[in-house]
């Protein structure tokens, strides 16, 4: 049995969530979709200061713990992003949505930006981090050259990028013995109002055919010398662009 | 015949279009695949000599939309990297685009915009989205599949997804831009997109972060360092040498968010994907997303834990302390550069 961990944007979204916890007083609900195991993720959330915890679970989404990757079967963005708007409407009274930019496995990015337009909310990606003032929010993207602020007003939808300044608390042994004796809240797919039968793998649409793990062709060629100098010596002729190009 | 609509965002100019002639190399061989036909689709503005451009290297016909009351319509040719295209604008055009060509499958760009617009165009509009896509497959039954890496870049996998039209955001370097060929005509159209919906999401402020001396996207020579650098301190002794190689500094993402480095020196996965010549990763233990950052030519890795994964992607490997080597190199550049 492997015991399953927060993914590692989404301990990041936690993070900013908490720190707007710190900032205004407001209540943090961690909310996941997955098998019984995730209920460690979620007790993890809790240890780190969520509030409360809800798990959505049900047999027809067919969680599984794999062995390996290619048998890892679980509801597509799609069905996801469906479910979670229903459960955002459920707690009602959310300005919020925080999650991680993408999946820590497959890393596609689409449930936070699918789950904004389920919503019909505004939609903001790559956060670093957030300034709440009553209904305003300011936010902080981080762009590949540098970083922008947007205004945006509650509720919205927003995807957490890491960043130094949402670098996730570690839980303390104290806190971490509390949340694990806190309830989940268990919600299955009636309890949010939604048919079953329309969430089972047979309405996925994104489907992985293969997965191959790349094979390394050459190895590595260590510079050896008898001392850190002799070694630096080698190692700057080979760092002339003429020598790269004729083994390449 | 298949309809391919490459997208492109912003201002398009000779210095900016390198990245969108990537893409349209991409669509490309999504068309040689397909027989389909390639149409360069740029919301913004754009320069008529770079239009031009997009037909010579790819493109069979360019479409321009403009959305004249958004503020990239205003945005200097000279500047673009100040122009502001808002997400919300460019997928009220998308749609628009959608609806009006009914193209097959939609190339977006996996950048800041196009991860976030490509997602919810798709949702909007019920196509089929696989991101970060490294490449294209068409099985006899006329099934398209997309190649993108996962688990950080460990593994490939092959994604289907159900929706028409077929939508792909392509990782940054995953293609090199085509040549130029001037025996390649096609008609450039304009259009206006006259929707202009109020923004929710609006702009504040943006600051670019950029160090000065080379570009790690545009260097030859990278050093980047990682947790093993030990604090910003040590990132002035890889500085240096950069300076020396006329190269630039990068870091892992352990080390961005340590604060050591701006975050947009990070390379890897989710921060920049460079292609420089030769890569010289100091103190990176050399985990597979920072790795998928890296196409280079040639890996040299420095670090002292023989068990460090870098050394399995490296192709010269120095198991040392990299404050003892990196000050030697240095040295040895320099000399070298006195003596040539």
């Amino acid at each position: 049995m492997k015991a399953l961990v927060i993914s590692t944007f989404d301990e990041n979204a936690l993070e900013v969530a908490l720190q707007v916890k710190e900032a205004t007083n407001c209540r943090v609900t961690a909310l996941t979709i997955g098998g019984p195991s995730a209920v460690e993720a979620l007790h993890h959330g809790m240890a780190m200061g969520a509030d409360s915890a809800i798990l959505i679970s049900d047999p027809v989404l067919n969680y599984s713990t794999p062995s390996t990757w290619s048998e890892q079967v679980e509801p597509d963005p799609y069905t996801k992003a469906r479910i979670l708007a229903s459960a955002v409407r459920k707690l009602g009274d959310v300005d919020l949505v925080l999650c991680g930019r993408q999946a820590g496995d497959v890393e596609l990015g689409l449930v936070g930006p699918f789950l904004a337009e389920e919503m019909t909310w505004p939609c903001v990606t790559l956060i670093a981090s957030v300034k709440v003032q009553g209904k305003q929010v300011q936010v902080k993207r981080v762009l590949m050259d540098g970083y922008e602020i947007v205004g945006v007003q509650t509720s919205f939808v927003g995807t957490v990028m890491s960043d130094s300044s949402n670098v996730p608390r570690l839980a303390s042994a104290m806190k971490i013995i509390a949340a694990a004796r806190r309830p989940v809240l268990n919600w299955k797919l009636l309890d949010l109002g939604l048919d079953p039968n329309a969430f089972g793998p047979k309405t996925w649409r994104l489907a992985i055919q293969n997965v191959s793990v790349p094979q390394r062709k050459e190895r590595c060629e260590m510079l050896e010398g008898e001392t850190d100098e002799e070694k630096a010596q080698k190692l700057a002729t080979r760092l002339k662009p003429q020598q790269v190009t004729s083994n390449s | 015949m298949l309809r391919i609509a490459a997208i492109g965002f912003g201002v398009l100019t000779d210095q900016t279009s390198k990245p969108y002639h990537e893409l349209l190399a991409f669509a490309r061989v999504v068309a040689s695949q397909t027989g389909g036909l390639v149409t360069a689709v740029w919301l913004g503005t754009a320069d008529p000599d770079a239009a031009g451009a997009l037909i010579l290297r790819g493109a069979d016909e360019v479409q321009l939309l403009s959305i004249p009351r958004s503020g990239i319509a205003s945005a200097p040719q000279d500047n673009p990297a100040e122009a502001y295209l808002p997400p919300e604008h460019a997928l009220i055009a998308l749609e628009w685009a959608a609806t009006q060509f009914s193209p097959d499958i939609m190339l977006l760009p996996a950048d800041t915009i196009g991860a976030e617009v490509g997602p919810r165009l798709a949702h909007r509009i019920g196509g089929g989205i696989v991101t970060d896509v490294t490449g294209f497959g068409l099985n006899n039954a006329g099934t398209i599949s997309w190649q993108r890496p996962i688990y950080g870049g460990k593994a490939e996998a092959v994604m289907i997804a159900q929706g028409k039209p077929q939508i792909a955001t392509m990782r940054a370097r995953a293609f090199v831009a085509l040549s130029p060929d001037q025996n390649r005509q096609g008609k450039i159209m304009k259009s206006e997109i006259a929707e202009n919906p109020p923004l929710r999401v609006t702009l504040q402020e943006r600051v670019r972060e950029e160090t000065a001396g080379v570009r790690l996207e545009d260097a030859k020579i990278i050093v980047s360092g990682g947790r093993g650098i030990g604090g910003a301190e040590g990132f002035k002794e890889l500085q240096h040498l950069a300076d020396l190689l006329r190269g630039a500094v990068g870091c892992s993402r352990q080390a961005a968010d340590a604060g050591w480095l701006a975050s947009s020196s990070m390379v890897g996965q989710t921060g920049k994907i460079v292609s420089p010549d030769i890569y010289i990763a100091i103190g990176i233990s050399g985990s597979s997303q920072h790795m998928a950052g890296v196409k280079a030519r040639l890996i040299v890795a420095i670090n002292n834990d023989k068990d460090a994964p870098i050394f399995n992607v490296a192709q010269v490997g120095v198991l040392s302390d990299w404050r003892k080597i990196v000050p030697a190199l240095a040295r040895f550049v320099q000399e070298h550069e006195v003596k040539s």
